[in-house]
């Protein structure tokens, strides 16, 4: 099952992290089916991003200086125009119970670093088919 | 009599309690203002002695009324004057002043008995009662005003016979008095010296148990302060764990991504050479997750972070999902790859069918690495209160003094099979320490070049058959 390179195409996706080398392959990664990509490397600066862009998803890191991806997803749900936002934390924490952390903090769920071609974009398509709105525009995907 | 009425509460609810005894309570009530209960029951012997002897004098009156003036016979009015005067050590007696209402009455009781001879001195039957005098002192005063008062009453009787001539020979009368009066010091004596132990041993077990309880409170506190720094070192190799894996992920997150986007051609094509070191790349570096994901795992139940599961696990199925994930490795190399459940053991079992499957996978991934030809077997058997599962292969073998270490953490055999095979060595660390965790342990027997087997023993905790039916209901498939 090979997902078609379009499948992203005229979707606005941030993603936050503060290391660029996780940054640039979650970017080049997205970039490749389609996406277009904006990047934050913390949580003040996506904060910031999203006021002049609303993105239709975001993916973020969780530990990061300044604001981390905690107080990033505290501050989107205070706010009433970013309540509904969905976003996917990304991190290389692999302990049990974070899942369940992230979840309970607002993320829309969570994907495990290290990030490779092979699994993420099938994982986070996964994760984005159970998001209502965007059902539909993945409808191509789902019936692959 | 008292020792009945106070028996009664235990046979009988009190609202039951027989009209008598409910009288002699009332009658023998100590004071309020007594407390100890020591005292108290001193105070409702006297009382209650005092009721025995008012009623018998009450008799003795009407004894005299009826033979009055008959020769020997105390005169009715002393007795009446007696009567009065016990009346009123009885009241006495039923206030806080016990010690005085016995003093009294033995005092007047010893008087009024020499009266009474002296008036009627033919008769030496009633110094008898002398006794009665020597009796109550025993048991409410001291041994030594006992003592005492026993001396005054033989110099007394011993006086009366001197000094009174028309008196009769009241010589075996003292000898009564001196003989029960001598064992009733003796008697009070030994009670008091058994009463006494009695009370220091309490005491001496009181005193014990208080330091006891001392030494508790502070056992206590050690704990305490023992299990909130075990919590604390707990919590720091945890917080440790999870900021190594954070920061041995983030470098090997980019040495995967990028490889695997060159790999997957999204950053353009390159040649076979060029193709062929990023392979090596994304092989080494996938290498490297694999031993941090091990490294993690032994840390983790060393930690004691893993939790156990226990649920039904259909054992069929388990060797189905092992078969076809390892039939592959079969076919590559291939080998015969056969399973075997024995026909004893239950269709399922209690257990972490996670944990077990890592257990055998770990278990078969040696076996098929260690075997170039022959056939690697999978077997379950049953035993008494244990069930095994037994890997056999027809590889290498494990070289006699390697059994020794080679469920140790970083140890392979040697330098060269480390460079010819590959692996952690971690694997069979994991699968010795998981099988510890579910109380169980893993055994190995090799022979050079013919193989080796490998047995993990564990609890064997069959499920109820009523339950396992109601599983195999709710899980048609």
């Amino acid at each position: 099952m090979t997902i078609p390179r379009t499948i992203l195409e005229g979707w606005d996706v941030l993603v936050v992290d503060d290391e660029p080398d996780s940054l640039e392959v979650a970017a080049r990664l997205l970039r490749h089916y389609g996406a277009s990509v904006t990047t934050a490397i913390n949580g003040q600066e996506a904060l910031d991003a999203i006021k002049l862009s609303r993105p239709r998803v975001v993916i973020s890191d969780l530990s990061m200086p300044v604001l981390d991806g905690w107080g990033l997803i505290y501050e989107l749900k205070l706010n009433r125009a970013t309540i509904d936002l969905p976003v996917i934390a990304l991190t290389a924490h692999a302990m049990a119970g974070d899942r369940q952390r992230a979840i309970s903090a607002g993320f829309h769920n969570y994907l495990v670093k290290p990030l490779t071609p092979a699994t993420f974009i099938k994982d986070l398509l996964h994760l984005l088919i159970e998001i209502p709105e965007f059902a539909e525009s993945l409808k191509e995907y789902s019936s692959v | 009599m008292s020792t009945i009425a106070s028996s009664n509460p235990i046979t009988k609810p009190q609202a039951s309690r027989p009209f008598l005894a409910q009288l002699w309570d009332l009658l023998t009530k100590p004071s309020d203002r007594i407390l100890e209960p020591d005292r108290r029951q001193q105070a409702r012997f006297v009382s209650g002695m005092l009721v025995f002897i008012l009623f018998a004098v009450t008799i003795l009156i009407g004894n005299a009324l009826r033979q009055a003036g008959a020769p020997g016979s105390t005169p009715a009015p002393v007795l009446v004057f007696v009567l009065a005067f016990l009346a009123a050590i009885y009241a006495l007696s039923r206030t806080a002043h016990t010690e005085l209402a016995s003093i009294l009455f033995i005092g007047s009781t010893a008087v009024n008995l020499f009266v009474i001879h002296l008036l009627n001195p033919e008769s030496a039957s009633v110094l008898y009662y002398l006794i009665i005098g020597v009796l109550f002192s025993g048991i409410i005063l001291s041994v030594r005003t006992t003592a005492v008062l026993v001396l005054v009453i033989i110099v007394g009787m011993l006086a009366v016979q001197r000094l009174i001539p028309r008196t009769t020979d009241i010589s075996g009368t003292v000898n009564f008095v001196a003989v029960i009066s001598g064992m009733m010091l003796i008697f009070v004596q030994f009670r008091n010296t058994l009463e006494n132990t009695r009370k220091n041993q309490i005491t001496a077990a009181l005193k014990e148990v208080e330091t006891l309880n001392l030494t508790l409170s502070k056992t206590n506190e050690e704990l305490v302060a023992a299990s909130a720094l075990a919590k604390e070192s707990a919590r720091l190799k945890s917080e440790f764990m999870a900021t190594m894996s954070h920061e041995l992920r983030t470098p090997l997150n980019a040495m995967l991504g990028f490889s695997g986007i060159l790999l997957e051609g999204m950053a353009g094509e390159f040649d076979d050479e060029t193709r062929h070191m990023v392979v090596r790349i994304e092989q080494n570096s996938q290498r490297l997750l694999t031993l941090i994901n091990s490294v993690l795992d032994i840390a983790k139940i060393e930690a004691g972070r893993l939790d156990l599961v226990s649920a039904p696990m259909n054992l069929q199925k388990m060797v189905d999902g092992w078969h076809s994930q390892m039939g592959v490795l079969a076919e590559k190399k291939n080998l015969a790859f056969t399973t075997e459940i024995d026909p004893a053991l239950p269709a399922q079992l209690y257990g972490d069918s996670e944990r077990i499957s890592q257990v055998v996978i770990n278990l078969l991934s040696n076996a098929f690495k260690f075997t170039e030809s022959g056939n690697v077997k999978l077997a379950l058997k049953a035993e008494a209160t244990t069930w095994q599962i037994q890997v056999t292969d027809t590889g290498i073998g494990i070289p006699p003094h390697a059994l020794n270490y080679i469920f140790d953490e970083f140890r392979q055999i040697d330098g060269s099979s480390k460079r010819a095979y590959g692996g952690t060595g971690l694997g069979l660390a994991i699968v010795r320490n998981l099988c510890r965790m579910m109380e169980g342990n893993v055994h190995v027997a090799s022979k050079l070049g013919e193989g080796s087997v490998f047995t993990v023993t564990l609890p064997l905790k069959p499920v109820p058959e009523l339950e396992a039916e109601l599983i195999a209901e709710g899980n048609p498939q």
